[in-house]
Protein backbone atom coordinates (compact mmCIF):
# COMPACT_ATOMS: atom_id res chain seq x y z
CA UNK A 1 0.00 0.00 0.00
CA UNK A 2 2.54 2.55 1.16
CA UNK A 3 4.97 1.47 -1.45
CA UNK A 4 2.73 2.07 -4.45
CA UNK A 5 1.32 5.26 -2.99
CA UNK A 6 4.78 6.70 -2.35
CA UNK A 7 6.55 5.60 -5.48
CA UNK A 8 4.27 5.30 -8.42
CA UNK A 9 2.64 8.73 -8.80
CA UNK A 10 5.80 10.82 -8.21
CA UNK A 11 7.74 8.66 -10.66
CA UNK A 12 5.16 9.32 -13.34
CA UNK A 13 5.03 12.99 -12.52
CA UNK A 14 8.74 13.44 -12.86
CA UNK A 15 8.84 11.59 -16.11
CA UNK A 16 6.09 13.71 -17.59
CA UNK A 17 7.38 16.99 -16.32
CA UNK A 18 11.03 16.57 -16.98
CA UNK A 19 10.68 14.51 -20.09
CA UNK A 20 13.99 13.43 -21.58
CA UNK A 21 16.24 14.48 -18.73
CA UNK A 22 18.36 11.39 -18.08
CA UNK A 23 19.68 12.51 -14.73
CA UNK A 24 16.23 12.89 -13.25
CA UNK A 25 15.25 9.51 -14.62
CA UNK A 26 18.26 7.91 -13.02
CA UNK A 27 17.52 9.58 -9.74
CA UNK A 28 14.00 8.18 -9.77
CA UNK A 29 15.37 4.71 -10.43
CA UNK A 30 17.81 4.98 -7.56
CA UNK A 31 14.98 5.97 -5.22
CA UNK A 32 12.84 3.08 -6.44
CA UNK A 33 15.33 0.32 -5.85
CA UNK A 34 15.72 0.23 -2.04
CA UNK A 35 11.96 0.47 -1.51
CA UNK A 36 11.33 -2.51 -3.79
CA UNK A 37 13.88 -4.54 -1.93
CA UNK A 38 12.57 -4.34 1.62
CA UNK A 39 9.06 -3.16 2.22
CA UNK A 40 8.09 -5.46 5.13
CA UNK A 41 11.63 -5.97 6.39
CA UNK A 42 12.78 -6.17 9.96
CA UNK A 43 15.31 -3.61 11.05
CA UNK A 44 18.12 -4.93 13.26
CA UNK A 45 18.26 -3.68 16.84
CA UNK A 46 21.58 -1.91 16.21
CA UNK A 47 20.05 0.37 13.58
CA UNK A 48 17.10 1.40 15.72
CA UNK A 49 15.76 4.85 14.95
CA UNK A 50 12.62 4.91 17.11
CA UNK A 51 12.49 6.25 20.65
CA UNK A 52 13.95 4.26 23.56
CA UNK A 53 10.93 5.38 25.62
CA UNK A 54 7.68 3.46 25.76
CA UNK A 55 4.95 5.68 24.32
CA UNK A 56 1.66 6.06 26.15
CA UNK A 57 -0.06 4.13 23.35
CA UNK A 58 2.35 1.24 23.69
CA UNK A 59 1.91 1.29 27.44
CA UNK A 60 -1.87 1.09 27.05
CA UNK A 61 -1.70 -1.75 24.57
CA UNK A 62 0.91 -3.70 26.53
CA UNK A 63 -0.94 -3.34 29.84
CA UNK A 64 -4.26 -4.22 28.21
CA UNK A 65 -2.95 -7.26 26.37
CA UNK A 66 -0.98 -8.52 29.33
CA UNK A 67 -3.91 -8.05 31.73
CA UNK A 68 -6.14 -9.93 29.28
CA UNK A 69 -3.64 -12.80 29.15
CA UNK A 70 -3.27 -12.87 32.94
CA UNK A 71 -7.04 -12.98 33.22
CA UNK A 72 -6.92 -16.07 30.99
CA UNK A 73 -4.50 -17.96 33.24
CA UNK A 74 -1.18 -16.93 31.69
CA UNK A 75 1.72 -17.65 34.07
CA UNK A 76 2.52 -14.50 36.05
CA UNK A 77 6.14 -13.30 36.05
CA UNK A 78 6.08 -11.51 39.43
CA UNK A 79 5.03 -12.18 43.02
CA UNK A 80 1.30 -11.53 43.06
CA UNK A 81 1.27 -11.00 46.87
CA UNK A 82 -2.45 -11.53 47.15
CA UNK A 83 -3.27 -9.21 44.24
CA UNK A 84 -6.16 -10.49 42.14
CA UNK A 85 -6.85 -7.68 39.66
CA UNK A 86 -5.18 -8.72 36.36
CA UNK A 87 -4.60 -5.09 35.36
CA UNK A 88 -2.81 -4.40 38.65
CA UNK A 89 -0.70 -7.54 38.25
CA UNK A 90 0.16 -6.42 34.70
CA UNK A 91 1.11 -2.98 36.02
CA UNK A 92 3.36 -4.59 38.61
CA UNK A 93 4.98 -6.72 35.91
CA UNK A 94 5.59 -3.59 33.86
CA UNK A 95 7.08 -1.77 36.85
CA UNK A 96 9.47 -4.67 37.46
CA UNK A 97 10.17 -4.93 33.68
CA UNK A 98 9.11 -8.55 33.55
CA UNK A 99 6.52 -8.41 30.76
CA UNK A 100 7.56 -11.06 28.20
CA UNK A 101 6.27 -9.19 25.14
CA UNK A 102 7.97 -7.61 22.16
CA UNK A 103 6.56 -4.48 20.53
CA UNK A 104 6.65 -4.39 16.74
CA UNK A 105 6.91 -0.75 15.68
CA UNK A 106 5.92 -0.27 12.07
CA UNK A 107 7.49 2.62 10.17
CA UNK A 108 5.74 4.45 7.33
CA UNK A 109 7.72 2.56 4.67
CA UNK A 110 6.40 -0.78 5.93
CA UNK A 111 9.57 -1.88 7.67
CA UNK A 112 9.47 -2.49 11.38
CA UNK A 113 11.60 -2.59 14.50
CA UNK A 114 11.10 -5.13 17.24
CA UNK A 115 11.66 -3.73 20.73
CA UNK A 116 11.40 -5.82 23.85
CA UNK A 117 9.24 -4.27 26.56
CA UNK A 118 12.07 -5.10 28.97
CA UNK A 119 14.43 -2.73 27.11
CA UNK A 120 12.13 0.28 26.99
CA UNK A 121 12.31 3.19 29.39
CA UNK A 122 9.02 3.65 31.22
CA UNK A 123 8.08 6.95 32.89
CA UNK B 1 4.06 -50.74 -3.32
CA UNK B 2 2.18 -48.07 -1.44
CA UNK B 3 3.54 -44.60 -2.02
CA UNK B 4 4.90 -42.79 0.99
CA UNK B 5 6.34 -39.30 0.92
CA UNK B 6 8.38 -37.26 3.30
CA UNK B 7 7.14 -33.70 2.99
CA UNK B 8 7.71 -30.41 4.73
CA UNK B 9 4.46 -29.00 6.05
CA UNK B 10 3.33 -25.97 7.96
CA UNK B 11 0.97 -25.78 10.89
CA UNK B 12 -0.55 -22.68 12.38
CA UNK B 13 -2.35 -22.63 15.67
CA UNK B 14 -3.89 -20.32 18.26
CA UNK B 15 -2.20 -20.65 21.59
CA UNK B 16 -4.19 -19.81 24.71
CA UNK B 17 -2.39 -17.74 27.39
CA UNK B 18 -2.61 -20.56 29.92
CA UNK B 19 0.00 -22.51 27.93
CA UNK B 20 2.63 -19.74 28.02
CA UNK B 21 5.78 -20.29 30.00
CA UNK B 22 8.85 -22.51 29.86
CA UNK B 23 6.97 -25.56 28.58
CA UNK B 24 5.25 -23.70 25.73
CA UNK B 25 7.30 -25.21 22.89
CA UNK B 26 6.83 -28.73 24.21
CA UNK B 27 3.11 -28.10 24.35
CA UNK B 28 3.05 -26.77 20.78
CA UNK B 29 4.94 -29.83 19.54
CA UNK B 30 2.63 -32.23 21.36
CA UNK B 31 -0.37 -30.38 20.02
CA UNK B 32 0.86 -30.58 16.40
CA UNK B 33 1.63 -34.30 16.64
CA UNK B 34 -1.70 -34.96 18.31
CA UNK B 35 -3.79 -33.03 15.80
CA UNK B 36 -2.00 -34.05 12.62
CA UNK B 37 -1.02 -37.72 12.91
CA UNK B 38 -3.51 -40.05 11.30
CA UNK B 39 -5.42 -37.17 9.71
CA UNK B 40 -5.95 -36.55 6.04
CA UNK B 41 -4.61 -33.27 4.69
CA UNK B 42 -6.73 -32.92 1.58
CA UNK B 43 -4.74 -33.69 -1.54
CA UNK B 44 -1.52 -34.13 0.39
CA UNK B 45 -2.60 -37.49 1.73
CA UNK B 46 -2.73 -39.13 5.11
CA UNK B 47 -0.14 -38.16 7.69
CA UNK B 48 1.41 -41.37 8.95
CA UNK B 49 3.92 -39.88 11.38
CA UNK B 50 5.53 -36.55 12.19
CA UNK B 51 9.23 -36.97 11.51
CA UNK B 52 10.97 -33.82 12.58
CA UNK B 53 9.76 -30.87 14.58
CA UNK B 54 12.56 -28.72 15.90
CA UNK B 55 12.33 -25.93 18.44
CA UNK B 56 13.82 -23.43 15.98
CA UNK B 57 11.12 -24.31 13.42
CA UNK B 58 8.48 -22.84 15.71
CA UNK B 59 8.23 -19.17 14.77
CA UNK B 60 7.89 -16.35 17.24
CA UNK B 61 4.19 -15.92 17.80
CA UNK B 62 2.14 -12.81 17.21
CA UNK B 63 -0.26 -11.60 19.88
CA UNK B 64 -3.74 -11.09 18.53
CA UNK B 65 -5.22 -7.72 19.22
CA UNK B 66 -8.55 -8.53 20.82
CA UNK B 67 -8.17 -12.03 22.22
CA UNK B 68 -4.76 -12.08 23.91
CA UNK B 69 -4.14 -15.40 22.16
CA UNK B 70 -0.94 -15.96 20.23
CA UNK B 71 -0.92 -17.26 16.68
CA UNK B 72 2.10 -19.42 16.01
CA UNK B 73 3.38 -20.98 12.81
CA UNK B 74 5.53 -24.08 12.90
CA UNK B 75 7.19 -26.08 10.17
CA UNK B 76 7.59 -29.82 10.42
CA UNK B 77 8.28 -32.78 8.20
CA UNK B 78 6.02 -35.78 8.06
CA UNK B 79 5.60 -39.11 6.30
CA UNK B 80 2.51 -39.03 4.14
CA UNK B 81 0.61 -41.78 2.43
CA UNK B 82 -0.86 -40.63 -0.86
CA UNK B 83 -2.63 -43.20 -3.05
CA UNK B 84 -2.55 -42.82 -6.83
CA UNK B 85 -4.64 -44.15 -9.69
CA UNK B 86 -3.34 -47.45 -11.13
CA UNK B 87 -1.34 -48.14 -8.00
CA UNK B 88 -1.40 -51.77 -6.82
CA UNK B 89 -1.95 -52.24 -3.10
CA UNK B 90 -2.62 -55.08 -0.70
CA UNK B 91 -5.63 -54.43 1.47
CA UNK B 92 -7.66 -56.19 4.13
CA UNK B 93 -11.34 -56.90 3.50
CA UNK B 94 -13.45 -55.22 6.15
CA UNK B 95 -17.02 -55.51 4.91
CA UNK B 96 -18.73 -57.70 2.33
CA UNK B 97 -22.15 -57.11 0.77
CA UNK B 98 -24.04 -57.91 -2.38
CA UNK B 99 -22.67 -54.99 -4.41
CA UNK B 100 -19.03 -55.68 -3.67
CA UNK B 101 -16.67 -55.41 -0.72
CA UNK B 102 -14.78 -52.75 1.24
CA UNK B 103 -11.10 -53.06 2.04
CA UNK B 104 -8.67 -51.11 4.15
CA UNK B 105 -5.02 -50.33 3.49
CA UNK B 106 -3.88 -48.41 6.55
CA UNK B 107 -6.09 -45.34 6.82
CA UNK B 108 -7.37 -45.68 3.26
CA UNK B 109 -10.71 -47.32 2.49
CA UNK B 110 -11.04 -48.92 -0.94
CA UNK B 111 -14.26 -50.22 -2.42
CA UNK B 112 -14.26 -53.05 -4.96
CA UNK B 113 -17.46 -53.29 -6.95
CA UNK B 114 -18.99 -56.52 -8.25
CA UNK B 115 -18.24 -55.31 -11.78
CA UNK B 116 -14.56 -54.98 -10.95
CA UNK B 117 -14.26 -58.68 -10.14
CA UNK B 118 -13.30 -61.46 -12.55
CA UNK B 119 -16.30 -63.03 -14.37
CA UNK B 120 -16.23 -66.22 -12.31
CA UNK B 121 -16.69 -64.25 -9.10
CA UNK B 122 -19.29 -61.74 -10.28
CA UNK B 123 -22.38 -63.85 -9.53
CA UNK B 124 -20.86 -65.61 -6.55
CA UNK B 125 -22.19 -63.62 -3.58
CA UNK B 126 -23.36 -65.86 -0.79
CA UNK B 127 -25.46 -63.89 1.73
CA UNK B 128 -25.42 -66.72 4.31
CA UNK B 129 -21.65 -66.56 4.87
CA UNK B 130 -21.28 -62.94 3.60
CA UNK B 131 -18.59 -63.80 1.09
CA UNK B 132 -17.86 -63.83 -2.63
CA UNK B 133 -17.19 -67.36 -3.87
CA UNK B 134 -15.91 -68.20 -7.35
CA UNK B 135 -17.69 -70.76 -9.56
CA UNK B 136 -15.04 -73.42 -8.93
CA UNK B 137 -15.25 -72.62 -5.18
CA UNK B 138 -11.49 -72.14 -5.04
CA UNK B 139 -11.58 -68.44 -4.22
CA UNK B 140 -13.58 -67.20 -1.26
CA UNK B 141 -13.39 -63.51 -0.36
CA UNK B 142 -14.73 -62.75 3.08
CA UNK B 143 -13.88 -60.51 6.00
CA UNK B 144 -10.20 -60.36 7.04
CA UNK B 145 -9.00 -61.75 3.71
CA UNK B 146 -6.07 -59.96 2.09
CA UNK B 147 -6.57 -59.02 -1.55
CA UNK B 148 -4.21 -57.40 -4.02
CA UNK B 149 -6.01 -54.75 -6.04
CA UNK B 150 -5.40 -51.96 -8.46
CA UNK B 151 -6.81 -48.48 -7.73
CA UNK B 152 -9.20 -47.36 -10.45
CA UNK B 153 -9.88 -43.93 -9.05
CA UNK B 154 -8.89 -41.81 -6.08
CA UNK B 155 -11.10 -39.03 -4.70
CA UNK B 156 -9.59 -36.41 -2.41
CA UNK B 157 -11.85 -34.59 0.02
CA UNK B 158 -10.64 -32.18 2.65
CA UNK B 159 -11.31 -34.75 5.35
CA UNK B 160 -10.59 -38.07 3.70
CA UNK B 161 -9.40 -39.91 0.63
CA UNK B 162 -11.56 -42.66 -0.80
CA UNK B 163 -10.71 -45.01 -3.63
CA UNK B 164 -12.30 -47.65 -5.82
CA UNK B 165 -10.30 -50.66 -6.90
CA UNK B 166 -10.43 -53.68 -9.17
CA UNK B 167 -9.31 -57.29 -8.86
CA UNK B 168 -10.13 -58.09 -12.51
CA UNK B 169 -6.59 -58.41 -13.87
CA UNK B 170 -3.62 -60.77 -13.87
CA UNK B 171 -1.96 -61.30 -10.50
CA UNK B 172 -4.75 -59.44 -8.69
CA UNK B 173 -7.20 -60.92 -6.25
CA UNK B 174 -7.05 -63.02 -3.12
CA UNK B 175 -3.55 -63.49 -1.74
CA UNK B 176 -4.18 -64.62 1.84
CA UNK B 177 -7.16 -65.91 3.77
CA UNK B 178 -6.59 -64.36 7.15
CA UNK B 179 -5.18 -61.21 8.59
CA UNK B 180 -5.53 -59.64 11.98
CA UNK B 181 -3.94 -56.53 13.37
Amino acid sequence: MDETFDDAPPADDIEEEVGDDDEEMEEVDVLDAPDDEEPPAARPATERITTPYMTKYEKARVLGTRALQISMNAPVMVEVAGETDPLKIAAKELRERKIPLIIRRYLPDGSYEDVSVRDLIID
Amino acid sequence: MVFFFKTDLEYSMHLAPEYFGPRMRTYIKDEIVKSVEGKCLGREGYVIAVMELKNEDIDTGVVEYDSGFVSVNARYSAILMRPFKNEVVDAVVTQVNEIGFFTEAGPLTIFVSRHAMPPDLQEGYDPDVESWISEDREVEIKQKCVVRLRLLGVTCDSQSITAVGTIKDDYLGLISMGFSY
